[in-house]
C-alpha cells in the first residue's frame, strides 16, 4: 500500500510530506508543503 | 512509510522568514542553487566597517597624543641633573613608563578590535550562539529552535539537493527519450512526463528550503563579523578606560616631573617675597643668649625684662636651609644690625592683618 496525499514523513532529518497530484514527497515547514505552484495539477486540491 | 505527527505544530506568530519562501526571480532561483557559496549580505559589514574606522582613528589620536606628551617631556628637559634631582628623575621614568604602558594598552585593545576574522556557521563566538539559542525565532527558521538543529537540517538539505537535481535531470533524460523514441510511445512518453514533474516538484520545495536556510546562514555569517569588534568594544571598555587614566596620570605626571621650578633665581631662598615688620624672640638657649650678648640686642628691647625685640623679616622660614634674614630697627640705643637666625636661637613672628570692626553707637538724645 502505497502513501497518500497528506501523509508525513521524517527523512534524513527532513519533514516531507506527500503530494499527490503529482504523487510525490516534498519539503514540509510548520507553513505548510513547500511547493511552487507553476503548475495547478502539482498543487492538491488545486 | 512513517507518519510522524502534523505539519503546523510550531509556535505560532513568527514566521518572519516565510517570506522568503518562494524566489521569485532568476537570481533568488540561482541563489537557492547556488545558496551556501553567496557572500554575506553587507549591511552588517559596513558596520563593522564603521566601528573599525573609528577604531583606527581612536588608534592614531592615541599614538599622537602620547607622542607629544612624551616627547616634549624630553625635549623640554630642564636643567635636571642625576646627582641633585635624582628622586625626581627616577619618578619621572616611573611615571612616564607607566603613561607609555597605558598608551601602549590603549593601542593594543582598539587594533584588536581592528582584526578581521572570518566565521563560518560551526566556529560562531559562544556567546552569539547562546543569543540565536535563547532567541531561535528571531535568528532561525520557523522549524528549528537551536543552531545545531539548523546545521543538522542545512547539512540534509544541500545532500538533498544536490539528490533530488540529479534526479530531475535523470527524469528529463528518460522523457527526452521517450519523445524520441521510434516508433512513439504515447503511454511512456507520458509516464516520463509524470516522473518528470514529481521529481521537479520534490527538487523545487528542496531548493526553497534551502533557499531559507542560506538566507538565514548568510545572516548569522554576517552578523557575527560585527559581533566581534562590537562585543570587543563593549568587554575591552573598562580596559582602555583604565588604561587611559593611566596613559593620562603617566603623561602628566611625567610633564609636572620635568617641570621647572618657578623662576626664582634672583629671589636669594627665601620664601618671603617682601620685608615685612616681625618680633624676634629669643630661645632660652645658649646660642640665643649668645646671640642677644654678641649684638647687644637687649638694648633694642622695648622691655627690658622681655626679650624679644622688633626687627624687618627680610626672607626666610626658620629652618637650618632657609634661616631668617633680619634687620634690627635702628635707634637711639639699638644699633643696626642684619643677621641671620634659626628658630632654635630665637622665633620670628610676623603679626596676621587682623581686621576690627568698628560700629558707632546711635546717637542718644541727652536730656
Amino acid at each position: 500500500m502505497g502513501p497518500k496525499h497528506g501523509d508525513v514523513k521524517i527523512e534524513d532529518g527532513l519533514t516531507w510530506q506527500y503530494q499527490d497530484p503529482p504523487g510525490t514527497w516534498v519539503i514540509v515547514t510548520p507553513e505548510g508543503p513547500l511547493l511552487r505552484p507553476t503548475e495547478p495539477d502539482d498543487v492538491a486540491g488545486a | 512509510m512513517i507518519t510522524d505527527g502534523t505539519p503546523g505544530g510550531g509556535p505560532a506568530g513568527s514566521w518572519q522568514l516565510t517570506a522568503e519562501l518562494t524566489p521569485k526571480t532568476a537570481e533568488a532561483e540561482a541563489a537557492a542553487t547556488t545558496g551556501p557559496a553567496e557572500p554575506a549580505a553587507p549591511a552588517w559589514d559596513d558596520a563593522a566597517a564603521d566601528l573599525r574606522t573609528t577604531v583606527k582613528w581612536m588608534v592614531a589620536a592615541f599614538a599622537a597624543v602620547g607622542a607629544a606628551m612624551f616627547a616634549k617631556g624630553f625635549v623640554t628637559t630642564p636643567e635636571l641633573s642625576w646627582a641633585d634631582d635624582t628622586w625626581q628623575l627616577v619618578l619621572a621614568w616611573i611615571v612616564g613608563a607607566a603613561g607609555v604602558v597605558g598608551v601602549g594598552v590603549l593601542i593594543y585593545q582598539a587594533v584588536q578590535l581592528l582584526r578581521p576574522t572570518a566565521y563560518e556557521l560551526g566556529t560562531l563566538p559562544a556567546e552569539y550562539v547562546a543569543e540565536i539559542d535563547a532567541n531561535p525565532r528571531f535568528h532561525l527558521p520557523s522549524d528549528v529552535d537551536t543552531l545545531a538543529d539548523y546545521l543538522t537540517r542545512l547539512q540534509a538539505l544541500r545532500v538533498q539537493a544536490t539528490r533530488t537535481t540529479e534526479e530531475a535531470a535523470r527524469q528529463e533524460g528518460v522523457l527526452d527519450a521517450a519523445t524520441q523514441a521510434v516508433p512513439p510511445d504515447p503511454d511512456a512518453v507520458a509516464a516520463a512526463r509524470l516522473e518528470v514533474r514529481r521529481a521537479t516538484v520534490r527538487r523545487d520545495s528542496v531548493r526553497m528550503a534551502l533557499a531559507v536556510y542560506s538566507s538565514v546562514r548568510e545572516t548569522l555569517l554576517d552578523r557575527a563579523g560585527y559581533w566581534k569588534p562590537d562585543r570587543g568594544l563593549n568587554r575591552g571598555g573598562t580596559i582602555m578606560l583604565a588604561a587611559g587614566i593611566l596613559a593620562a596620570v603617566g603623561g602628566i605626571g611625567y610633564q609636572l616631573l620635568l617641570a621647572s621650578p618657578a623662576e626664582s633665581g634672583d629671589d636669594t631662598g627665601g620664601s618671603a617675597s617682601a620685608p615685612s615688620i616681625g618680633e624676634l624672640v629669643r630661645s632660652d638657649t645658649a646660642a640665643g643668649e649668645e646671640l642677644w650678648r654678641q649684638l647687644r640686642l637687649a638694648e633694642c628691647q622695648a622691655d627690658p625684662a622681655s626679650p624679644r625685640i622688633a626687627v624687618v623679616v627680610a626672607s626666610g622660614t626658620g629652618t637650618a636651609a632657609d634661616p631668617y634674614v633680619v634687620s634690627t630697627v635702628p635707634s637711639a640705643t639699638c644699633r643696626a644690625a642684619t643677621f641671620s637666625v634659626v628658630d632654635d636661637v630665637a622665633r620670628v613672628s610676623v603679626p596676621e592683618p587682623a581686621p576690627i570692626t568698628y560700629e558707632p553707637a546711635e546717637a542718644v538724645q541727652s536730656p
